[in-house]
This record gives C-alpha cells, sequence and structure tokens, in this order.
C-alpha cells in the first residue's frame, strides 16, 4: 500500500506558534537601547539583542540605496566562504553596519562559544543579528576542530529582516549542516522592510521562515521557492506604508490561536495530506488566493521528493557501507597473505603475475580494489569540501581506515603505474593519498604528545605507502647507471635511497615482506651489489652482506 | 475491558470502577496513604472471586508535583523498576521525582507490602486506583508490583490499575518499556475532556508557578469538602493574604488564575504535541531540533497505558450523554491530550472554559454514575482512522456520531493521529526486513531474492568451522587468530558479513526505528544469542591480533565493545530476567588476553582474576540455558595463560 505522506510543517509551524522564545526574543529587542545588548529571558534563556535600527537609515534602504556587493576584500565576512563557495555577494547595508560594531562585539560572542545564545534583531538590526550567528558559529567551528566537545550552537532569530544575499551566500551556508538549521525570520504580512527584495530575482532566502498575519495565522517555510512566492504575495497586498513594524501584537496573536480549534474541515478536504497541508499552511498566512495551483503542484512534488530521498537513501547506508569496505579490505589482506606464501610479495605478485594461480587470484581482488578506491576517492573529496575547520574534526573518525587503505592499495597503484613504462610515481600521485597523508600526518601531530610510540616490531603492513615508488625509482636510476646514461646525479639518488632505507629499517617502519627473494628490492640489490662490486661497504651493504635482513621482523 | 498478559486477567466491569472510583475520592479525606476494600469479582464466569482495591490518596502540595524548577523528573530506581528502561542502550527511565518519593515512602514504612503480600496469598486479584496524583501513584504501584510478581518472581497474578484524572509521571522510556513488556492492558486512565490535570505535567514549573499552590489549594478544597482549612501548608499565603476564607471554591481561584494556567498550561502542551507529532512526519527540517535541544523546554513526560476519554455527546450541553474513547497508543493519546483541551472557537468565553478545565478533574464520580462504563458504546481509536480522512458526507452517521468530539477535531489534528499510525506501520515494516535476513521463511520464499546472505545460515557456517578446527591441531579461535588458512579467510568475511547485518539492526534500534516490543522478540533474542556466542570470540580473536590494543591508547576490548554484542547480552538478560552484567560467556576470552598483556596487572592479581574467570567459566558450563556447542569455553587461551601464569 502507498506510503501516506504529511506535510510535517504544518507541526513546525504549530510548534513554533506555540513556544514562548520567539515573543520573548522580540521583548528583549524593545528593551535594547544601545547598538546591542545581553538579557535573560523569564524562561532563562540568553539573548544578544541587536536594537533597531535608525529611522534615517531603515529610510535611505527603502529608497533602495543599499545593493548587493561581492565579498571578495570585504573582510568582516571572510569566515563565510568555502572551497566550493568562494565568493557570494550581500546586501551593502549589512556590511556596513556590521563593520561599524567593533571588536568588542566579537569578544561577547566568544564568551558565548559554550552556553547556547539566541542572537535576535528586527529590520535591518536582523542583518546584524545574521553577521553575528555566522561569526560566532566560526569560531565554534573552530573552536571544536582543536577538540572540544563542550561548545553549543547559537540560533538566529530575526523580525522582518529582508533578504541578506544572493544564491552563493546561502549556498555558503547551507554547506554547514550546523550553520543552515539555526535561523529562524519571523515575517508578518505587513511588514514592508521583510518583503522588500521579494522580487529581486538576485536575492535568495535561507533558514526556516515564519510568516504570520494580524489574526493570528502562521506557517512556517524551508523551500526557497515557496519562501520567495509567500514573500511576494504578501508584497502585493501591502497597503505600502514605509512604518517600521512592531511585532509585539501578531505575536502574541499567533500564541493566542493555539488556544482554539480553527476551521474544523478544509474546504476541498481530500485524502492527500501532504497536498491539503500546503493549502493550508497558504490559508493560514492568507496568500492562497495569490498562489496558483501549479505552484501549489510544485511545492507538494518538491516535498515528496524529499522524503523520498529521506527514505532512500538511508541513515543506515554509511555503517553498511563501512562494514562494506571492511570486507573489501579483508579480501585484500588475505591476497598479501597468499602472495607471501609465494615467495615474492604482493608487490611484485601484482605487477608481474607468473603462474596462472596468480592471475586467478588477481583477478579476484579487482572488483574490492575498485570497490575500495573508489569509496576513498569519494570520502576524501566530500571531506575536503568541507569547509577547512570544520572538516577537520569529522576526518579523524575515518583516518584510521583511510591509513589502511592507503597502505595496502597504494603500492598496487605503483605496481601498474611502473608496470605501463611510467616514471617518478610521486610527482603525479592522486590527490586522494596526498590528502590522506596529510590529515593522518597532522593528526597523529596534533594527537601524540611528546613521544611518538617507539617501534620495536617491524610493521605488518610498511608505513610509506609510495616506498615502492621509491624502489622504482632506485631501480631506474640503477638501470641508467648500469646502461651508461647516468650521471653524478643517478649516483647522488641510489645513495639517498640507502639511507632513506636504512632510516625506514631502522625505524622498523617497514614489512618484511620487502625482502622476500623475488620482491623487486631484492632484484634491485642484486645489480646495484654487482654494480659497486664487493668492496663496497656503506651501512646498507653491510646491513644486506652480512645478512641481518633475514632477521628483520 | 480486558486486563491481560498471557495468563494475568482482570476483567474490569461497570460496578468495579464505581467502586474504585468512589474509593479514590474518598482516599483523599483519609490520613493514611491508602484505602482498601474488597469485592467481590463476579466476572462473566460463574466462579466469582474476591478483588481488593487499593485507592492512593492524592498529594496536593507544589512539591508533590514539581521538585525543581522545570519538570522534577527523576532517574527511576531500578532495584524498584528494572524493566523501566531501554533494554539494549541499558538507559533507565525517569519518572516524577516527588511521587516516587511519596511511592518509596509508602513502601517502606507502612505495611503496603504485607498487604500485597497477603492478598496474593489468599489468591485475592488486586486493582489498585486513585484520582488525580492518586492515580500517578497507583500507576506506580501496579508497575512495581508487574516487575517484583509477574516477572521477577514469575507470579502471575491478575493485576490492574484505574486513575482518574491523573497527572502523567512517565517519560517516553517508561511509555517504550510499558508497550515492549505488553503492559499498556494493565492500565485504564479515566480523562474528562477538558480535565486540566492530565495536561499539567506538561508545563515547567516555571511557566505556572505563578497560580499553582492556588490552584492546587482549591483541589485542596474540593476534595474534602467537609473539612475547614485544618493543616496549613502554606502559611505564609495565608498571613498575607485573607486570613478567614470561606469555602467557596470558585472565588479561591479567580478569572484571571485560572486563565492564566489554563493558556501556560495549553501553550505547554501544544508544544509537546507539535513537537512530537512533527517528528512522525518524516521531517527535513531541523530547526525544530535544534530549539528543542537548548532553548525550549519540552516536557519528557509521555503517557502510558490505555486511555478512555469521556467526552462531550451529541451537544454542547454539559447534561447530554457523554462519549468514550479507548486510545492505547501514547503517541495518539498525546496528541488528544493536547486536541482536547483546545478551545473549540473563539466565541467560547476563555475564562468559563478555564473553570471548567479545573472542575473537570471532579467530575469522574459523577461521569461514571451518571454514564456509567458505557462498554458497549465505547469506541476504540484504531478501528475509527480510516474514517478520518473522509469527509462530512461521505460517512455512514454511526461512525461519525459515534465519537463526535474526535470527529469535530481539524483536520491537521487528524493528520497528527494518522501520522501516529503511519509511523507506527513505517516500525513494523522495518521489523519486517529484519525477519527476512533472519531465517528462510517458506511460506513466501519467492518475496526475496537468494542474494541476501540470511543470519541462520551463516551461523550454521560458522558452526561448522568452528566444529572443524576443533578436530585439528588448535581451536577455532587461534586458528582464527593466525588467519593461516582459507577457512579462516572465509570466517573472517563471514564475521564482517554479519557485522554489517547487526550493526543496522543495532542502530535501527537507538533511533526508535522498530517496534517497542521488537528487544523481547523471542525469536530475535535466540537468534543474537547465538550470532554472539559464536561470533564474539572471533572479533575478540581480531582484536588482539591486530593488537588493537596498541592503537587504541591501550583501551581493552571490552571498553571499546561493539554494540552488536552489547545489545544482544543485554535482551539475554533482560528475557531471563538477570541483571546487566560485564562478562559473560562470550566474552570472557577478552578478559583472559587482557591479562596475558604484560605490566597491565601484577602477577597476583592476574592469578586472582585467572580462578575467578575459571570460576565463572564453569559456572555457564552448567548453565542449562546455554548451548554448550555454542560456545568457545576458551581451552587454548586459558591454558596459554596458566602456563604464562606458572612461569611468572
Amino acid at each position: 500500500m502507498r506510503q501516506i505522506m504529511f506535510n510535517s510543517e504544518v507541526e513546525l509551524g504549530k510548534f513554533l506558534g506555540s513556544i514562548g522564545v520567539i515573543p520573548e526574543a522580540y521583548q528583549a529587542i524593545s528593551e535594547t537601547t544601545l547598538a546591542y545588548e545581553l538579557h535573560t529571558t523569564p524562561s532563562g534563556n540568553t539573548v544578544l539583542a541587536f536594537s533597531s535600527c535608525s529611522p534615517d537609515y531603515t529610510t535611505r534602504f527603502l529608497t533602495g540605496e543599499f545593493d548587493l556587493v561581492p565579498s571578495k576584500n570585504l573582510q568582516v565576512v571572510d569566515f563565510i566562504p568555502t572551497k566550493v563557495n568562494s565568493s557570494f555577494s550581500i546586501n551593502k547595508a549589512a556590511v556596513e553596519l556590521f563593520q561599524q560594531l567593533g571588536d568588542d562585539l566579537k569578544e561577547l560572542e566568544h564568551k558565548h562559544i559554550n552556553s547556547s545564545l539566541i542572537i535576535t534583531g528586527s529590520g535591518l538590526g536582523g542583518y546584524l543579528a545574521i553577521l553575528s550567528t555566522l561569526r560566532l558559529h566560526h569560531a565554534i567551528d573552530v573552536e571544536e576542530s582543536n577538540g572540544s566537545k563542550k561548545t553549543k550552537r547559537p540560533i538566529c532569530i530575526t523580525f522582518g529582516s529582508p533578504l541578506i544575499g544572493d544564491k552563493d551566500f546561502k549556498s555558503a551556508i547551507d554547506e554547514r549542516p550546523q550553520w543552515k538549521s539555526s535561523f529562524l525570520n519571523v515575517v508578518a504580512r505587513k511588514d514592508p522592510i521583510a518583503s522588500f527584495f521579494s522580487s529581486e530575482t538576485r536575492y535568495k532566502p535561507f533558514g526556516t521562515f515564519l510568516f504570520c498575519v494580524e489574526s493570528g495565522g502562521h506557517a512556517a517555510f524551508e523551500d526557497q521557492d515557496s519562501i520567495l512566492s509567500v514573500l511576494e504575495a504578501m508584497k502585493s497586498l501591502n497597503d505600502d506604508n514605509s512604518q517600521v513594524y512592531d511585532y509585539t501584537n501578531v505575536l502574541s496573536s499567533i500564541r493566542r490561536k493555539v488556544l482554539y480549534r480553527g476551521v474544523s474541515e478544509l474546504g476541498e478536504f481530500n485524502l492527500n495530506p501532504l497536498r491539503a497541508g500546503i493549502t493550508l499552511q497558504l490559508k493560514e498566512v492568507d496568500v492562497l488566493s495569490d498562489i496558483t495551483n501549479d505552484e501549489i503542484a510544485k511545492m507538494e512534488k518538491k516535498q515528496t521528493d524529499m522524503i523520498r530521498r529521506k527514505n532512500t537513501v538511508s541513515a543506515y547506508d554509511p555503517s553498511k557501507k563501512l562494514n562494506d569496505m571492511k570486507i573489501s579490505l579483508t579480501y585484500m589482506e588475505w591476497y598479501m597473505k597468499t602472495r607471501k606464501q609465494n615467495g615474492t610479495g604482493y608487490y611484485d605478485g601484482y605487477k608481474n603475475p607468473e603462474t596462472r594461480e596468480e592471475v586467478v587470484s588477481q583477478q579476484e581482488i579487482l572488483k574490492h580494489q575498485r570497490d575500495l578506491t573508489n569509496y576513498w576517492k569519494k570520502t576524501v573529496e566530500e571531506k575536503d569540501r568541507m569547509p577547512q575547520k570544520e572538516g577537520a574534526k569529522l576526518r579523524k573518525r575515518w583516518l584510521l581506515g583511510g591509513t589502511n587503505y592507503r597502505r595496502i592499495i597504494e603500492p598496487l597503484d605503483i605496481a601498474e603505474y611502473y608496470k605501463k613504462g611510467n616514471v617518478k610515481y610521486i610527482e603525479n600521485r592522486p590527490d586522494h593519498y596526498k590528502l590522506l597523508e596529510k590529515w593522518s600526518d597532522e593528526d597523529r601531530r596534533n594527537t601524540q604528545n611528546s613521544s611518538e610510540e617507539k617501534r620495536y616490531r617491524a610493521a605488518s603492513l610498511t608505513e610509506d605507502s609510495c616506498f615502492w615508488a621509491h624502489v622504482e625509482e632506485a631501480s631506474i636510476s640503477l638501470l641508467d647507471l648500469v646502461n651508461g646514461s647516468g650521471s653524478a646525479d643517478s649516483e647522488q639518488k641510489l645513495e639517498e635511497f640507502e639511507s632513506y632505507m636504512m632510516r625506514k629499517i631502522n625505524s622498523y617502519s617497514v614489512s618484511p615482506d620487502i625482502f622476500l627473494e623475488g620482491s623487486s628490492l631484492m632484484k634491485w640489490w642484486d645489480v646495484y651489489k654487482a654494480h659497486k662490486g664487493t668492496g663496497y661497504a656503506s651501512e646498507f651493504a653491510q646491513y644486506m652482506n652480512n645478512g641481518s635482513y633475514r632477521s628483520y621482523q | 475491558m480486558e486486563v491481560e498478559r498471557e495468563s494475568v486477567k482482570l476483567l474490569l466491569n461497570d460496578e468495579l470502577i464505581k467502586a474504585a472510583c468512589n474509593l479514590s475520592m474518598k482516599a483523599h479525606n483519609h490520613n493514611q496513604d491508602y484505602l482498601t476494600n474488597t469485592k467481590k469479582h463476579n466476572a462473566s464466569s460463574s466462579s466469582s472471586t474476591q478483588i481488593l482495591i487499593i485507592a492512593f490518596k492524592g498529594s496536593l502540595d507544589v512539591d508533590d508535583f514539581y521538585h525543581d524548577d522545570h519538570f522534577g523528573e527523576t532517574t527511576v530506581d531500578c532495584s524498584l523498576f528494572p524493566s523501566l528502561r531501554r533494554v539494549g542502550e541499558a538507559q533507565l527511565a525517569k519518572v516524577n521525582g516527588s511521587i516516587l518519593k511519596i511511592f518509596q515512602d509508602i513502601l517502606n514504612n507502612s505495611g503496603f507490602i504485607s498487604e500485597v503480600e497477603k492478598a496474593v496469598k489468599e489468591d485475592k486479584k488486586i486493582l489498585f486506583t486513585g484520582h488525580s496524583s492518586g492515580g500517578a501513584k497507583a500507576s506506580l504501584a501496579t508497575l512495581w508490583m508487574l516487575d517484583e510478581y509477574t516477572r521477577k518472581r514469575k507470579i502471575r497474578h491478575p493485576i490492574g490499575c484505574v486513575t482518574f484524572g491523573s497527572p502523567l509521571i512517565g517519560d517516553r522510556t517508561v511509555s517504550h518499556a510499558v508497550r515492549r513488556e505488553k503492559w499498556a492492558g494493565h492500565f485504564t486512565h479515566f480523562v474528562m475532556e477538558h480535565d486540566i490535570v492530565p495536561r499539567m505535567m506538561l508545563a515547567p514549573k516555571t511557566s505556572i508557578q505563578e497560580h499553582l499552590s492556588d490552584i492546587l489549594k482549591f483541589f485542596q478544597q474540593k476534595v474534602k469538602p467537609n473539612t475547614t482549612q485544618k493543616s496549613h501548608k502554606f502559611p505564609k499565603f495565608f498571613n498575607k493574604k485573607t486570613p478567614v476564607r470561606t469555602i467557596d471554591h470558585d472565588q479561591l481561584v479567580d478569572d484571571n488564575q485560572a486563565v492564566t494556567f489554563f493558556e501556560n498550561v495549553l501553550y505547554n502542551a501544544s508544544t509537546v504535541a507539535n513537537h512530537d507529532a512533527f517528528d512522525l512526519m518524516e521531517p527535513t527540517n531541523s530547526l525544530k531540533d535544534k530549539l528543542s535541544a537548548d532553548f525550549v523546554k519540552v516536557s519528557p513526560y509521555r503517557p502510558f497505558g490505555t486511555y478512555v476519554f469521556c467526552t462531550r455527546g451529541d451537544d454542547l450541553g454539559s447534561s447530554s450523554p457523554r462519549q468514550q474513547l479507548v486510545v492505547e497508543n501514547p503517541n495518539s493519546v498525546l496528541q488528544l491530550l493536547f486536541y482536547f483541551l483546545q478551545l473549540p472557537n473563539e466565541d467560547q468565553d476563555l475564562a468559563k472554559f478555564a473553570h471548567e478545565s479545573l472542575n473537570a478533574n471532579f467530575r469522574y464520580e459523577e461521569e461514571l454514575n451518571n454514564n456509567g462504563l458505557q462498554l458497549v458504546k465505547m469506541v476504540d481509536l484504531k478501528h475509527l482512522n480510516d474514517h478520518l480522512l473522509t469527509s462530512d458526507g461521505t460517512t455512514g452517521d454511526t461512525v461519525r456520531t459515534s465519537n463526535k468530539a474526535l470527529f469535530e477535531l481539524t483536520a491537521s489534528a487528524k493528520w497528527c493521529l494518522l501520522a501516529v499510525e503511519e509511523a507506527e506501520k513505517r516500525k513494523l515494516k522495518n521489523m519486517d526486513q529484519i525477519k527476512k535476513s533472519m531465517r528462510k521463511y517458506k511460506s513466501n520464499e519467492s518475496e526475496y531474492t537468494t542474494k541476501i546472505k540470511i543470519i541462520e545460515d551463516m551461523l550454521d557456517e560458522m558452526h561448522k568451522y568452528k566444529e572443524k578446527a576443533r578436530h585439528g591441531t588448535t581451536d577455532y579461535y587461534e586458528a582464527f587468530k593466525l588467519q593461516d588458512e582459507h577457512v579462516d579467510f572465509e570466517a573472517n568475511v563471514s564475521r564482517l558479513e554479519q557485522a554489517k547485518i547487526w550493526d543496522v539492526i543495532v542502530e535501527m534500534v537507538v533511533r526508535k526505528d522498530l517496534p517497542d516490543e521488537f528487544e523481547v522478540w523471542d525469536e530475535l533474542v535466540v537468534l543474537a544469542t547465538q550470532f554472539r556466542r559464536l561470533y564474539e570470540p572471533s572479533d575478540i580473536a581480531n582484536y588482539y591480533r591486530h593488537s588493537k590494543g596498541d592503537d587504541n591508547k591501550g583501551l581493552s576490548y571490552l571498553e571499546v565493545r561493539p554494540k552488536r554484542y552489547k545489545f544482544p547480552q543485554r535482551w539475554y538478560e533482560h528475557a531471563n530476567v538477570m541483571g546487566f552484567e560485564l562478562l559473560s560467556e562470550s566474552n570472557f576470552v577478552a578478559e583472559i588476553e587482557e591479562l596475558m598483556i604484560p605490566k597491565k596487572k601484577t602477577v597476583e592479581e592476574a592469578r586472582k582474576d585467572f580462578e575467578d574467570i575459571k570460576d565463572k567459566v564453569q559456572m555457564w558450563k552448567s548453565d542449562e540455558k546455554i548451548a554448550y556447542e555454542d560456545v568457545f569455553w576458551g581451552e587454548s587461551v586459558l591454558s596459554k595463560l596458566q602456563e604464562k601464569l606458572a612461569e611468572a
């Protein structure tokens, strides 16, 4: 049977109408005489309220004096862009007003990193509340990336604040789920400032909008197109009195509405609660007649899609996927183990499968190798897109798995690379490996205090996932020398490789498998030994000649 | 109405409920904590047995409702109420702290326990009852007895509970536990359509305290009509205001007080009801979660048990016969608690309505005496849901007139009731999915593809692996740890395949995406236990194979034990009414592994722990509930440790 869908925003609207936090925030604004003040509300919340903007400035605003300006070089909002949304446009008035408030405000925000704060403002004061909230969110991101778990996120309530920025501004905020969910914009029908930019297509709303009318009707919307439609409808109903709107009465009306049941049946009551819910919402705020059926159908479709998507992209997928990756990694480990038993090691076994059995087992793991690579490429890409600081925190959980993946799979990529006759892998190394290594190094530096735990036993997985690239490069240099096309540069490279080897051996950070008889390393050594002659007695040569490597474990 | 759990039946009837109601009201006027009365219980069958009615008196001081400024909830005493928790998470329920305290005092001080004990011995059925906060105590007494007698002592004694206008006392975990244990049928809560008391605890004390003491004062006068003010529980109040009070009730609470109180309770009831309804509608907006986490105080209390709403009948006149609506789903009850309290329209006199909501708490006796329990006419909400979406004209009048109050609710209120049902259906669907991954059910084999790995099959494979290793030179634990053979590798993959399934099941439990009774579902507990016993040693072997303790800052396996084993162990322990243990027959190997790590403990300590473990292993071996062949008895590791300790 088809599932019945509902319009949860109907309930959100009722919820918002019933709570005291919203009128309390407005009350705090009314009591604010300085540019901004802290208040404690009767229900015990702390409110940072911005006073309303001067009437002169608001009048200038309403004449259309301030328009969008590009964010480039605007230092006051430089914490908003992300890698993906690197620039945006914002209303000039917002920047100008925010600039006027000094560092004291920033310090005040900072004091509330660990305590929940409601930030509020009405009209153009709402601009300040929005920017202040964003700045505090950013400060919290930084705090959290330093490992703090005590942080509390603020919430922003604006009253009749006009749209503030363009779609890139909205996108930059939507990219951070923590930021996105903390904006509530209350808009009364008769407020001329609130709908000022509603027909200016470059402006885009973000956050949740609570629309209300004098009779107490109210409804909540989050979809930007719905918000714009309602704003536009409200604007057309406006009798254009450019008075600053007082929300006190409308707020008490919407709360009063909780006491009464309202109309018991809708005129066109049908079997689709989702659609009926949307209609009810529009009716609540008296704009139903201004919205076409097509628009309602679009709203319905959008919500249906969102609910469906939520159901198909199940919350359990990440957990399933993680276990799938563990399974693939187990296949890889088994492959490594069997190659070891073959006596060549999995690097060379993969690069030059000789026996039929080797070819078959390589075929078997290819799928797992591919799955792992796709998964980690995607994961790394996602995490990298996260705004720098916020991402760091999320990464930690994945890093252990990522490091394992890198150490097991990257050697196979290297094998493939050199097999095709390419050189200089490290210069062409895929980005996701580079990032995984960088994050893992950063993480180790951050978490390990003074003395890194020393190894006394050989690592089971070679720590440097580019190890085999070093071996391949050393082999190439050696080949050049043997062929007579080498130079002093080749000699130096080989010396460097020797000392690299000794460092790795002494720190036990390579796997004993590298010394398996048929491995590329041992093949290189045989040629190198011959090239250098018997008298050659570097530290590494001695280590190999006297057979110490055999007891490396 | 039948109160049923297995053989524990208590049939309520008109006469019994009237007796309970009368005794509940009477109890207010006595000094004892409760009154008792023995009645003949003439059930429909010919044999009549005796029934002991225990009616708790109400306590009507501010402190008897709120012990703090908010909602006055407190974590439940788990020795008295071991079942009031979420099993997997081992998360204890919360109940009203004041009522709990009073109930504990009754248990400790009065002859309450011996009274109950005596009734059980004499084979008298027991009916707990109470009006207002007396009903809250009756609920606690019933919960206590269900845990103590039905579950712990396995005495199938008929127990029932009937309350009249009782405030809410338990959080959603209580509500969950009651449904999980199938106890809901033991509780019948009568609620007058407009009675304020069952809604009161949805409001934090700060929001209603201004007039709360006056209103409770008014309640006291109402229940003790024949006594003048004797107990001066609010001396300050009396000194300040009029020293001599008449017993004119309506003057005790003026219009302003009644309205303010009513409004604030209703605002908060709205907040809670909308909050929960929103969650049931598959929301995509996260603002509400943010608000209710840090800024809006949402009451923790939720209804549990069966509710009977006494609603107004065909017309608005209070003299018309009332209708009774039976609702079992706590989410639906919550919605109705809110929506029935709303004023029908703005023409209503708010002050009059507010006063009525206070007075309604004293109309139960009258209601039952005039109308009785309308067993025949009583309507179950379950049967009405299908009619909620139809408009006036299309449904037969009988359905609509059978419960006028319900059908007069607004469309959006009805959507909430439907959303409750839809959410239940989704949960059942999830459970069905799990069921399909557990066993091969022959009836509808065609429905699923053969691709899905069935848990049962994997358990068989592990059994075989375990058996095979037993015939070799080493046991399956050691073999698994070495990972030398292809079969070991296969077992490792099987371990992860199982993890994939069970991790999701556990996550579904945590997210409350499964029916309340899921964790006590026999088939699940059996299979999960087998899985735990067969597979946990392999996870432990894997943990110590990689010596993850080193990477994990020296954490032992038990400190990072996966939920897919923790939860099944608690399901098993709950099903067998055992306490929750850390160490079990499936994970003791981890403790042995720890003892083998040098420097963690002194040799003496290790020896002592070793002996303790050996004792426990003996105990588990002799436990007939534990299938011998499912468990890894630790042979190889135990002897290794023994050698090691002998050397030291």
